[in-house]
């Protein structure tokens, strides 16, 4: 055995972060003598009805053994091939970010620069053209590459759009499957260990002590643990990012409607769609400095058409982050942790990788500064990383005139998104971080789409010959084409996996 | 807008550094738009370090288009499996950092931490037999690894050992194929242009001038163009990497090709020696405050196996890195851009590296600014990583029978290393860094190596029964024993591919 000094592991608070870190918790830790309690605090945790993923998210399905046909089936998921983007740069504008590969390397050049110096050269030319996803999805078709099925073809990288509720419910069945023990009741106090230096126990119902050796502090925006426990402080960032408030509501999906996570900027803010298998969920986001509930709520009925005031949910949505989010024997996960505006992915996403950090930096001892740094320093990044690229959204105020715009166009005070821009108007490079959510052609299509056009291109393709090139994205085109035929519609695919 | 080409590179300083640009600047550029010339002089000796390289370079020759067998016949080379440090972690003691990995991840979990759960229970094990790189290094043996990764034979990667002045010959060849033109010459002053203050040519002894857009340091140490025209500035890494000084000289090969690198400690320094096909390569590399160039000329003479074949010579060094490798219209490559001593064989992949990012980074003649900021951003990064492994060398010993060895055992590392060697003591947990060269198995064999032994393991390999764990370790240790036993021998595989050097003694 590993003389661990933790053998009871606290999850404060149910809810999607709650759950999420018990199943993936449970998986890790099964046989090698954890424990696990899930205190299961209702109404604590105010999430939104859908999660919206990228790729990288179905890994922690697959880490925990949950199977992905499964999650599809209960959680009424949809595949999820990119975001479409419109309102950005006109009033009707469609520009999809694909998931996944655009193109190919040119020798040692990175593909998008080609469209840079045939835009300059005046000749247009559709960088999405070379993105398998974005033919798939523009063409509504669908299939896994690794479906045996005998066809080939460039893959396409899916994540999910799925219900929330019912993720949760699929979670906590596999948690308590796992053997994760349940109790049920308001969190009433958090006592801190004699020597101060950790949480010692949480108090359940007024009288009930639950004592454990670790904390997940799960308890969302209210952050009963690493806040009121530990005193850590939150980094506001709502300079940066302005939505602080929101408002979800779901509407019937349209037969035929495409299943593609739409972003729609609006004068007041961002709407986010998110199609399910049945319904869709719509999210409104925007800022109170700007417009009022009553406002957005009316903007909302006369975009949505057949919705009613009733059935909205509002909610209040706090940009920023856990000053640490590892402090002592406290670990905040989920809201208590942080937040950047789900524009493009939504919370799950990084709770899920808090989890596989946590996994692979399960402490061995109660308080534990080496490990708790080298968590922090990384989970810092990757909110760093998704804010800048969410951020990089508002960039692109110059033809709306609407305070809520003027007040996302700060991100000059932004160095680090500062650095990316510039880098990219200069010559189309793009540098990455260690943490980053989206790849590099993940960067490049968010550049495009809200207008940062390179001012130059790598040099070194002037060295190639145009005419081979050309030749040989004609055959890529042809690959492309003809996997995406081969493909059936995404509503056939699902009806069939659904069975 | 979009700015002008550069029609013009000037190399200065041939050598590897200056070679290796060449040829990998003339594969990516039209001889007929841009023109590479390198000035080099007969009369200034290059410095030939480098003569061990890491399997990072078959990425180069791969991009570049070199033909590996034709590299290592006109080289000397022989294979690289790993380096042996002997008497780092205490005399007596030698460890491998080899080229491969060790046993198998068993559910995601990291094979050391299964490692460090049977050594808990009582049955020490040595690391080093769950590798196959290191036990076929020891016994001599090579064979190309194998493609398909459900084979043990997929297990290492392999590098080179090869003759640093023939290698740039042979480099030479290459770029003057593909229309590099070699000017023969000594720099004796640089101009710059009075508006901007780069650089706009170089004057030789001779008095030609040879201008240019874009100018290559590859002069070495001294930064003819980096530092003495363009006063970039040097950071000094001497409080933490004390050698200063390196003696060299060639031997005699005695006995079998030995296929690694062997970099032996001693009282202020190290010494090392590399395998060729005609000689071995020996330097000591030592602190000149902690010994005398006489004193350590001898050591080295003391430490080596065949007969001198020439009188040993000093090269002087600091180690550390220009504060800009790129500046205005000057890249420094190689030693002029930073010096790290070769004690994990990097000097090569640092050249590499920054020939890499220059060619992604490639300029216009308006050399703009944010592309130039990120492309010595990284450079500073890749730097650091690798300076931090080597400084690992000498801070995790249990030496002090030296000055030398006392300040480096008690000396304070940069905080990013101190907290990267308490993570692995504390729980085995060995963080690498996306993009980083050295990945968490190069850092496990050094930290082992060199005696970090975690105090807990991953509990997650508590989920595996003790007894099947003990069970399948003896079967894998059984496995690679075997695997290496049936490889053939180091000289065998030479032979049998066609490389052997004309000049080789066999």
């Amino acid at each position: 055995m590993t003389n661990s000094e933790i053998s009871r592991v606290i999850v404060a608070g149910g809810g999607l972060e709650g759950w999420t870190a018990a199943s993936g918790l449970a998986s890790a830790l099964k046989g090698t003598g954890v424990s696990l309690v899930v205190v299961n605090v209702p109404r604590l945790v105010n999430v939104d009805p859908a999660q919206y993923v990228p790729p990288d998210a179905l890994q922690f399905f697959r880490d925990a053994g949950i199977d992905e046909d499964e999650i599809i089936r209960e959680t009424g998921a949809t595949f999820r091939l990119g975001t479409a983007v419109s309102g950005l740069k006109s009033e009707d504008d469609n520009l999809f970010r694909p998931f996944g590969v655009t193109g190919a390397h040119i020798g040692f050049i990175h593909f998008h620069h080609l469209a840079t110096k045939l835009r300059l050269s005046g000749e247009p030319f559709e960088l999405n053209a070379f993105s398998p996803n974005a033919a798939a999805s523009a063409a509504g078709r669908f299939k896994r590459a690794d479906d045996n099925d005998g066809h080939s073809g460039p893959p396409i990288a899916y994540g999910l759009n799925l219900n929330t509720d019912k993720l949760i419910a699929l979670l906590r069945t596999h948690a308590v499957n796992k053997g994760v023990e349940i109790i049920e009741g308001e969190l009433t106090d958090v006592v801190r260990a004699s020597d101060g230096s950790r949480i010692g126990a949480v108090i359940v119902d007024e009288d009930r002590r639950i004592e454990g050796d670790l904390f997940i502090d799960c308890t969302g925006e209210s952050a009963l643990l690493i806040r009121e426990g530990m005193n850590v402080p939150y980094v506001d960032w709502s300079h940066w990012l302005p939505c602080d408030r929101r408002i979800n509501v779901t509407t019937r999906g349209r037969p035929g409607m495409p299943p593609i996570l739409r972003n729609v900027a609006t004068d007041q803010g961002w709407l986010v769609q998110a199609p399910l298998q049945y319904r869709t969920a719509n999210q409104f986001c925007y800022s109170s400095h700007c417009t009022s509930d009553e406002d957005a709520s009316n903007f909302l009925v006369d975009f949505l058409g057949d919705v009613s005031a009733d059935a909205m949910a509002f909610g209040e949505t706090r940009n920023g982050h856990r000053q640490h989010f590892w402090s002592g024997n406290c670990i905040a996960i989920g809201t208590s942790a942080g937040r950047v505006e789900p524009l493009e992915v939504s919370d799950f996403h990084l709770v899920q990788r808090a989890v596989r950090r946590l996994v692979q930096l399960f402490p061995t001892r109660k308080v534990e500064p080496t490990l708790a740094h080298e968590y922090n320093r990384a989970t810092q990044e990757e909110h760093e990383c998704l804010r800048d690229y969410t951020q990089l959204n508002y960039l692109v105020s110059e033809w709306r005139d609407s305070p809520f715009w003027k007040l996302g166009s700060g991100a000059d005070a932004n160095p680090s998104l500062t650095e990316r821009v510039e880098l990219f108007r200069s010559r189309g490079r793009v540098t990455l971080r260690e943490h980053e959510t989206f790849d590099r052609d993940g960067w490049v299509a968010a550049l495009l789409s809200v207008g940062v056009l390179p001012e130059g291109y790598d040099p070194l393709l002037d060295s190639m010959e145009l005419p081979a090139l050309r030749a040989h994205f004609d055959t890529m085109l042809a690959a492309i084409g003809r996997a995406v035929q081969g493909m059936p519609t995404q509503r056939d695919y699902l009806d069939r996996l659904i069975g | 807008m979009d700015g002008k080409r550069i029609q013009s590179i000037v190399i200065v300083g041939g050598g590897t550094a200056g070679w290796m640009t060449a040829a990998a600047l003339s594969r990516v550029l039209d001889a007929r738009t841009c023109r590479i010339r390198l000035v080099e002089s007969e009369q200034i000796g290059t410095v030939g370090v480098g003569e061990a390289t890491i399997p990072a370079i078959h990425d180069f020759n791969r991009r570049i288009g070199i033909d590996e067998k034709d590299c290592m016949r006109e080289t000397s080379a022989t294979f690289k499996l790993g380096i042996e440090f002997v008497d780092w972690r205490r005399t007596g003691d030698a460890y491998m950092h080899p080229f491969g990995t060790y046993g198998q991840n068993i559910n995601g979990v990291g094979f050391h931490h299964y490692w460090l759960k049977e050594r808990a229970t009582g049955n020490p094990v040595e690391f080093a037999d769950f590798c196959l790189a290191k036990v076929a290094a020891k016994s001599g043996k090579f064979a190309y690894p194998s493609e398909d990764s459900r084979s043990i034979y997929s297990n290492y990667s392999y590098a080179f050992h090869f003759d640093a002045s023939l290698y740039a010959q042979f480099l030479r060849g290459f770029a003057e194929g593909l229309g590099v033109e070699r000017i023969e010459g000594k720099v004796v002053d640089v101009s710059l242009k009075p508006e901007n203050g780069h650089i706009e040519k170089v004057s030789l002894e001779d008095g030609r001038d040879i201008d240019g857009e874009l100018f290559i340091d590859c002069s070495g140490f001294r930064g003819l163009l980096i530092e003495q025209a363009l006063g970039t500035g040097f950071e000094s890494w001497q409080q933490w990497l004390l050698c200063d000084r390196a003696v060299a000289a060639p031997s005699a090969n005695t006995g079998a090709l030995s296929p690694y690198t062997r970099a032996t400690a001693h009282s202020a320094g190290w010494q090392w020696r590399i395998p060729l096909q005609h000689r071995t390569g020996n330097g000591h590399v030592y602190s000149s405050r902690h010994v005398s160039d006489d004193e350590a000329a001898s050591v080295l003479l003391e430490h080596i196996d065949g007969e001198p074949l020439a009188d040993p010579r000093v090269i002087r060094f600091q180690p550390g890195k220009r504060e800009r490798m790129w500046n205005k219209n000057c890249v420094a490559i190689g030693l002029s851009g930073g010096f790290l001593e070769p004690l994990e064989s990097t000097s090569i992949f640092l050249i590499q590296a920054a020939i890499m990012k220059l060619i992604e980074f490639f300029p216009d003649a308006d050399f703009a600014a944010p592309d130039i900021a990120e492309f010595n951003r990284s450079m500073d990064t890749m730097f650091n990583e690798v300076r931090d492994f080597i400084i690992l060398h000498y801070k995790a010993t249990e030496r002090r029978d030296s000055e030398f060895w006392r300040y480096c055992s008690d000396m304070p590392v940069p905080p990013e290393l101190a907290h990267r060697m308490e993570l692995f003591r504390r729980r085995g947990v060995a963080s690498h860094r996306q993009g980083e060269l050295f990945i968490e198995t190069n850092w496990i064999a050094v930290y082992l190596g060199q005696g970090i032994i975690p105090e807990t393991y991953d509990p997650r390999a508590d989920r595996a029964d003790s007894t099947l764990v003990s069970r399948n370790m003896r079967a894998m240790r059984e496995y690679v024993a075997k695997a290496a036993e049936s490889m053939p021998s180091h000289e065998q595989t030479i032979a049998d591919s066609g490389i052997t050097a004309s000049g080789a003694v066999s």
